[in-house]
This record gives C-alpha cells, structure tokens and sequence, in this order.
C-alpha cells in the first residue's frame, strides 16, 4: 500500500505527469523490468511472445486546473478534464507547494463561477499556466482505501502488480501507462496506434452508487465493473467473453453496467483497422473529488481477473 | 435478389451498434455474386469487387441500427431500459423483442391515463417512466437476460401505397440496399476501379466504424450513402426533400465540389431524378469521418429522403433506393474513363 | 382459437359487425333464441324458470376515426372510444373495411426542440400517413368516418400470459359465449352489447327490452400492477383471479350478490380478487339505469394497458373468470338470491 499511497499523494494533472510516470518507472527499474516510453510520454512494457497481441492501459493523470488569471491573493483557473464544477466548493488544492481553497461564488456547474483563494496578502508565487491539484491525503482501513486520483492511480498500482506476477502464456501483452485520459484519451489513442493490439482492456473507475440518495447498482466490494457500454465504446462481444471467463475461473463476481461515463477506449478502439475492446472498472465512490474511495477486495479481484486474462 | 425483399429481411432482422455481425449471413448470402466479403474487427462489413486498374471507390452504408438496450432489473419481470437516439414517446405501448439467450417478448406500457396526475397527462414520457414488462419472474428472466441485452420494437414490414414501405431501421438498411442494386447494376460490366462496399458499424453511436474502414481501404474517393430527412409536416422545414424524389445529393464543406458536380451531371445525363440538400458543417454521417482518415479523402454524401427518422414506423419511397443504386453504378461508370487526378485536383 | 379469432377481429364502436358474425356462429347451436336489435346489440335467450338475469358483454374496442384529410395526404383522425394520445405514435393500422395500411409517424429527434422533446403531442398534432402522395389521391383510398385500428396480433407472452388487443371487451365476450354452452336453471339473457367505450349506449336499449332482475358485466379490467405504480392505485393484480367489482363510476355493485359470487369462488375452489380501483365504468350503469332499474354485479378479467395498443392477461385468470360466472349462475336456483 506504501507504494499505492505515493501514486496517490503525487502530482499528475493531464500533460503534465512526470512526478507519476518517475514513481512508476522507478518501481519497473527496481524489479528489473524493460520498458519503453513514447512520444507521447506513455510508458509500455511487453511480455510474453504469443500470436495474439493484448494491450492493457492504466492512466497516470488526474483532473486538475490550469491557472490563466492572478488577483493577488485569488486565482482563476480553467479545468484541465472533466470535472463537476458545483461539488467543488471547499475542496483544498495545492498549487506550486502552496493551499488553496475553492470558493463556487453562485454554486453553478460553470468554471466560471469559481476561484481559488491562495490566503495570502504577500506576493503570489503563482504564474499564468501553473497547475493546482487538489490536496491528497492517502489513508487505509480495514476494507476502504480513501484519497485523491484512486481513478487512475489506483489502476496503475493493479497495472504494476499484475507485471510483477504475470507469466503471459497466449498473449503478447503490452502494459501501457496512459497520459492524458482526461482529455479524452489521447495517450492511449497513439499507443494503440503503434502497438496495433488484437484486443484492448481499459481500466478505468466505475462510479459506484451504494450510498443514501444515490441510484444505479454499483457497490464497492461487490466486483470489479464490466461496462456493456459506455458514452463512447461498445464492448466487443469477443472481449466480453474474455474476461467473464477469466472472472468465472478467478471465481470473482463481476459487476454490470451500462455506464453514463467516458474511457479511453472511446478513441482507442476506433484507430488503425479497428481494435476489439472493453472497460473493466474499478468501482470508485464520489470520482473527481479529493477524497476518492475504493474497495480493497475490489483491488485484489481485479488483479485476479487481469491474470487469469493474461495465462 | 430484389431489393425490396432484401430491405424486408433487413429491417425485420436486428443489428444495433455494436452486433452488426448479427446479420453478417445475411449480407454474404445477398453480396455473394458481386465480391469478395470479410469482416473487420469491429464489424465493419467489406464487399470487395475487383477491378483491373488500381483506383478505389469505397461505397459505405451503415448496417447498425438505433436500438434499446436494458440497465438494470426491476421486479417481478420487469426492465428497465435506455435508447441511443430514440425517442421514449415512440415507445408507449410497443411491443418488442429482447435479444437475449432467447428472444423474449416484452411489452411496453404506460400507467393508465385515469392514474395520471395533470402534469404527467401533459408532459412527455421519459426513459425513467418506461418499464419493459416480460410476463416472467425475475428469476426466469436472469436466464436468458443480463445488462447489457439488446432489444428492439417488433415491426412487420409494412407495405403502402405507390411503393413506399414503413418499417424500422430504414436508417440506414435503404442505404445498405441501394449498395445491393448498385452491384446488381455493375454486374458483368467490365471496371478498371476497384468498388468497395462497405457496411459500417457504430455509426448510430458516433459513426465509430467509419475512421477504421476508411484506413483500412484507404480508397481514391469516398462515399457515404444515408438516409435524410424529408421537408413534410413532420421533416426538416431547411430543406426541399421529397419521398419519390429521387437520391438527394449533399453540397458543403464535407463533400468534394467537383465529384459532388459530377454526380449531378451524372443524374442529367441518365435520367435519374435527384435532389440536393446543404450541409453547412458536421453531416452526422459517416462522410465526416471518411473525408479526414489517412491523408485525407474527397468524399460524397448521398442520402435517401426518409419520413419519421429513428422511430418504428420510417417510411421510404421504394424508387428512391433503387434511384440511388442506379446514380451510384452510373456515377462509378463515369469515373471509370477518367483520370481521377484531374477529377480530384484543386 | 375463439379468444385468438375475437381479439384479432376489427370491431371499434359503432361498426360491431365482424365480432358480432363470429359470435353469432358461436352461441346459435346453443341457445333457445338469438336475435339482432336495432343498435346491433345481440340478444341471446336460455329460457328458464328462475330469475331473470342478464349477463352483458361488450363486442366494441377502442379505436380511431377518420375525420378529415390534409392536403399532403396524410389523414387527420380522433379517438373513437378513449385512446389516450400519448398512445397513437409509431404505431401500424388498419383503415377501413379494405384495411388500407397506415402509419401514425413522430418528427425526428434530431429535429425536435428541447420543447418538443419534453411535451407531449394531442390528436390534433398526429396524422395517419398511407402514403398517398396528396389529399386528391388520399380521397381514392379513404373515406372521411372510416374506422382505423391497431395491427396487433394475439399470441402468447411471458409465463401463462397472453397479449393482444381489445382484450376489453373480448375477454368478456368469449366468457359469455363459453357460459352460454352450459345449461342453468335461471331465466338468462346472454346480451353482447355494442359501443360501450363511446358511453355505454348500447346497454341501454337491450336492458330496456329485457327488463332483467339481476344483471352482471363481464369485462377486461383496469390492472396496474406495475413496479413503478404505487401499490395502492394498482386496481388489480394479474394471476390472482377474476376480479368481483365493489364500485366504479357508474354503479354501486349489490352487496348480496358480491357474497354470492365470493361464496360461489371459495366452494369452487376458483381463485378471486377485489377490483379495487373506483374509477371507469361499464354497462352495468345502463343496464342498472333504465326502466326500474335492477341489482349488478361486474366480474371482470385483469388486463395490463388496457385502451392501448397491446395489453397483457393471464390465461389462469380467464378460466377462472369462465369457471366463477357459470358456477355462479348454476347456483341462482334459489329465490333468495
């Protein structure tokens, strides 16, 4: 978890992921493993030498904001992917080692309506283009993890673990650490391009709805999430059947939904002649926020899934 | 086989986004005597007829249709649902057919109008409201049925007067027999131009299967054969298409201007009564995504007029379908002689 | 199949006449007379000693009507009987005695305002398009008071359910015609009446010539038994049993007969229900609403989305509907009844 807690409490907006990217290549040099870095700034590792190439991603990058205003004490900032805008009021960021607070002035889902207070009179060690993320603050129970970025983190710590363990017996498989998820997919797209895989996996986090007031039927817990579809993938039916299998002789349980959120594999699986492909998501409670929670049983079926998939 | 019967098959058949493979004996078994035929990963259809020179053409009608598709399980037999591009008032008491492990009968229904409160008699239905009702136990129903399951309005082929049809899913199977009657056309014509048919899919869902084709046949010159809106009381009141009006050709940035003259003067020259339509920007169509794959390609957009797009009852002038697969065959012919250089240079 | 062939048949109110050939053909070998009544209500007698009861079924659907033409063709029509309007979209019919094929179609989504889309469309905003290319041409295929009808076919749904249209009131119908194959001791009037869905009208006249003591209705029935409806407006449930109405909007139903009818269901071991709903209406109001009037019961067969396209029943609740009204009648021996 040592290792999950530093993902967690690093600083890794879209396009600007290198804190991440060290912490994880760090982690790949010290179990002596190959891997590549692209144009992009993804990180790919290949093992195995089956017929049939098989990419799975994680992303390395979280939602954050951009700074493009300075007032003196107060910033105005654009967001850097997708985040809901009215459940930000009073969450904390950190800006260039420095807290801020958010303050939503009319409580509308607009950028415009907020900005940070950096509370400070003094002169701002702030400039146009800085990024604030928002403050983290790792912590594990007996079931729950909670901090920030467990959408994508969290999913890269499963992504180092299956490496790790993984002896790949049909498969060619490319681990990629994506960048720029948030902003839809980008990293992931040129990848696929270039590893041109017969099937993709995405991992990505599932919102789960097993509190008051919420409804769907995601729980922590309960399973990793298989989506049927999202906004813009459609599973391919072949790789449907891959990971049900893999589930079935894991003995996990999937989850299933048919998901009102975005992946990767949106622009993934439409590049080259066309790529078979399909999210499994980890379920992730109040996503986007500074306090993200997850299931640890969630985490240990996943991997058990993806090893499955793999041998 | 005749086209009407090929659209009957179709429409009566299910393809949502995603399963186009569904009816992939069905394609093989009608485009058999006109090429080659394969299926890409995600399940885009090619149809491939050789010529004897090196030009492409790449025809392309999508195969998917819109569809329902079931979130979650209520109680006692009953589903809850979305629709991609379907409107829930189109869906008061339907029946419908869920493709599941079987197909299962289901039926949609709204609360009796006398337990309506005022506001729920005036407003429109929402997918919240809707309910596909089985008759089953939840029990019964977890056998055959999961998340994820597709389903879809069970529709005859309706015929109706002076040959126009009601069906569902005519957005885009005309589009798909029109293709047919193009290679009925062709047939035993002797071509230098390389004609790909393609079948798309996803294109419902943001015309995802278009980009791969076009990479993958990367052709000389593109074209994407959909269905449009017609200018009656229920169409679009920014255009002038009419049923039996013949293929309404696409002006605008999307559409190559010179291929798009050429096509017109093809219709002229051969009788074939046409229309045309402007497009300003985005058409929604798979030409969007053809004209920038690669190095870019010119691309044409054709489209067939069509009455009450995306519901269970879309009617379409037979003639129109047969009309395009002709302008196609005589078009393709046309380019046949020419240098595509000078055709296509600026 | 009899309930297959009546529910298939295109009877909307006031043009009876295909359900009222077949159930004519049933019923003749079986009763002591039979005749047709100047509203075209059918009247069948059983002569007998006992009481003068009066059993009612009503051979109308709800449907549409042809009220005009617009100049593109297309056809403007209303509600013949009450078909909500959030009904009529995307749906295929019959128009007609040549049947000519229609569609009532929607605009586009694409094409709609965020108004449009959230509103609903009255009658006056649908039209049935037969794809005829102008009023002129519409003018050769149709006439102005045409019926027009749903093309639903019967057939099986879910676990021992059936689906189809006019389930009300052609479950009824084929009730009675299987009643009146058996023999009782009663004076019984089997009476298939004609355009209740427009008021109830078609009662009024055969209850005035028959004049009985007791009159019961048999119908398809309200039943909501939907998740997504409060439980306690569901009116009925399916599969729990013929349902014995306690009142509705146009009768109060005769205590001593509903104990009758609830005593005849538990030695018969007939499975049965409360109607519980309040709302709508049958003949009994008419047949109760004439001359000096008489007691009614109603015994109806739950039926889900009734007056739509395509509604839902359970086979185990017609029999038992069948079986609850003949043993009932068999009993009324006695003078108390």
């Amino acid at each position: 978890m040592e290792l999950l807690k530093k993902l967690s409490n690093a600083s890794g907006v879209s396009g600007r992921e290198t804190v991440v990217r060290d912490i994880i290549i760090e982690e790949l040099k010290k179990n002596n493993i190959e891997f590549n870095q692209d144009n992009m700034g993804n990180v790919l590792v290949k093992k195995g030498n089956g017929s049939k190439k098989l990419m799975i991603s994680a992303h390395m990058d979280e939602t954050g904001f951009i700074t493009t205003f300075v007032d003196k004490g107060f910033l105005r900032v654009s967001n850097v992917g997708n985040i809901k805008i009215e459940s930000l009021d009073g969450e904390l960021v950190k800006i260039n080692g420095l807290t801020g607070k958010i303050v939503n002035i009319k409580g509308e889902d607009d950028i415009n309506s907020i900005f940070i207070d950096m509370m400070t009179d003094e002169k701002l060690e702030v400039n146009e283009g800085d990024i604030a993320v928002l403050k983290s603050g790792f912590s594990e129970e007996s079931s729950y993890i909670s901090g920030k970025a467990l959408v994508s983190r969290a999913l890269c710590y499963i992504l180092l673990d299956v490496i790790k363990k993984s002896d790949p017996k049909d498969f060619t498989v490319y681990f990629v650490f994506t960048v720029q998820n948030e902003l839809r997919g980008r990293g992931a797209r040129a990848a696929a391009y270039e590893v041109n895989p017969d099937y993709a996996i995405v991992l990505e986090g599932e919102n789960s709805n097993d509190y008051p007031g919420a409804e769907g039927n995601i729980s922590l817990n309960h399973g990793p999430v298989l989506r049927l579809m999202d906004k813009v993938l459609i599973i391919h039916h072949q790789v449907r059947e891959i990971i049900e299998k893999a589930a079935e002789k894991a003995k996990v349980s999937l989850q299933k939904t048919v998901s009102n959120e975005s992946s990767e594999g949106g622009e993934l699986h439409k590049e080259v002649s066309g790529i078979k492909a399909g999210v499994l998501a980890l379920p992730i409670r109040y996503k986007n926020s500074s306090l993200e929670v997850a299931g640890k049983r969630d985490l240990e079926d996943m991997k058990k899934v993806l090893l499955n998939i793999i041998e | 086989m005749e086209e009407k019967e090929f659209l009957k098959i179709l429409t009566t058949n299910f393809s949502p986004s995603g399963r186009e493979d569904f009816l992939y004996e069905e394609i093989k078994k009608a485009f058999q005597p006109y090429g080659e035929i394969s299926i890409s990963n995600i399940n885009n259809i090619y149809v491939k007829r050789k010529g004897s020179g090196k030009n492409k053409i790449m025809l392309m009608a999508h195969l998917d249709e819109v569809a329902l598709v079931i979130t979650d399980f209520n109680k006692d037999g009953f589903l809850k649902f979305k629709g991609i591009g379907i409107d829930p008032k189109t869906l008061v008491s339907q029946e419908v057919v869920i493709k599941g492990k079987e197909d299962i009968t289901g039926i949609i229904g709204i609360k009796p109008p006398h337990l309506m409160n005022e506001e729920e008699k005036d407003k429109a239905v929402t997918f919240q409201s809707l309910l596909i009702d089985t008759g089953l136990s939840n029990q019964k129903l977890k056998e055959k049925v999961s998340i994820g399951t597709f389903a879809y309005v069970k529709r005859d082929f309706t015929e109706l007067l002076h040959n126009n049809v009601a069906c569902k899913s005519a957005d885009d199977k005309a589009g798909v027999v029109s293709m047919l009657s193009c290679a009925k056309e062709l047939e035993g014509k002797d071509l230098k131009t390389n004609v790909y048919f393609v079948l798309s899919a996803q294109e419902e869902v943001g015309h995802r299967g278009a980009k791969s084709a076009a990479y993958e046949i990367a052709p000389d010159i593109g074209i994407a054969i959909d269905v449009t809106f017609d200018s009656g009381k229920f169409g679009a009141d920014d255009r002038e298409n009419k049923l039996g009006g013949g293929p309404s050709v696409c002006i605008g940035p999307n559409c190559h201007p010179k291929l798009r003259k050429m096509v017109i003067e093809t219709a002229k020259e051969c009788n074939i009564p046409y229309q045309v339509e402007v497009e300003p920007g985005n058409t929604g169509t798979d030409a969007w995504d053809i004209q920038i794959a690669r190095e870019g390609i010119p691309t044409l957009l054709i489209s067939i007029p069509e009455k009450y797009m995306h519901t269970s009852v879309e009617v379409i002038d037979m003639d129109d379908i047969i009309n395009t697969g002709l302008l196609l065959a005589k078009f393709i012919q046309k380019l046949d002689d020419e240098s595509l250089e000078e055709v296509l240079c600026f | 199949m009899l309930l297959e062939k009546l529910s298939n048949a295109i009877s909307p109110s006031g043009y009876e006449g295909e359900v009222r050939e077949i159930i004519i053909k049933e019923v003749k070998p079986y009763v002591d007379e039979l005749f047709v009544d100047k509203m075209g209500n059918i009247i069948t007698h059983k002569k007998g000693k006992g009481k003068k009861v009066l059993v009612d079924a009503h051979m109308d659907e709800v449907g549409f009507i042809i009220i005009g033409y617009n100049d593109d063709g297309t056809l403007r029509f209303a509600s013949l009987g009450g078909v909500n309007d959030k009904i009529p979209p995307c749906k295929v019919l019959y128009v007609g005695t040549n049947k000519i094929k229609g569609v009532v179609g929607l605009k586009a989504i694409h094409l709609q305002s965020k108004e449009e889309r959230n509103k609903g469309i009255g009658y006056d905003g649908l039209c049935i398009d037969i794809g005829a290319k102008d009023r002129l041409d519409a003018e050769k295929y149709v006439e102005i008071g045409d019926y027009a009808v749903f093309d639903t076919k019967f057939g099986c749904f879910g676990d021992g359910l059936v689906k189809g249209k006019a389930f009300d009131d052609r479950i009824g119908c084929f009730i009675l015609i299987e009643a009146l194959k058996e023999n009782y001791s009663c004076d019984l009037y089997g009476v298939f009446n004609v355009q209740e869905e427009t008021g109830r009208r078609g009662a009024l006249g055969s209850s005035f010539r028959i004049n009985p003591e007791i009159g019961i209705a048999l119908e398809g029935t309200v039943c909501a038994d939907m998740p997504n409806v409060p439980e306690h407006i569901s009116g009925t449930y399916l599969g729990r049993g013929p349902a014995i109405s306690i009142m509705d909007g146009t009768s109060i139903y005769d205590a001593s007969i509903r104990e009758e009818i609830e005593k005849t269901a538990k030695k018969s071991n007939i499975p049965y229900q409360n109607r519980r709903a309040v709302a709508g209406g049958n003949d009994a109001g008419s047949i109760q609403g004439v001359k000096n009037g008489c007691r009614v019961a109603a015994i109806s067969v739950p039926c889900r989305y009734i007056h739509s396209s395509v509604s839902a029943a359970s086979i185990s609740d017609i029999e038992n509907g069948k079986k609850l009204l003949i043993k009932f009648l068999q009993g009324i021996v006695k003078e108390g009844i």
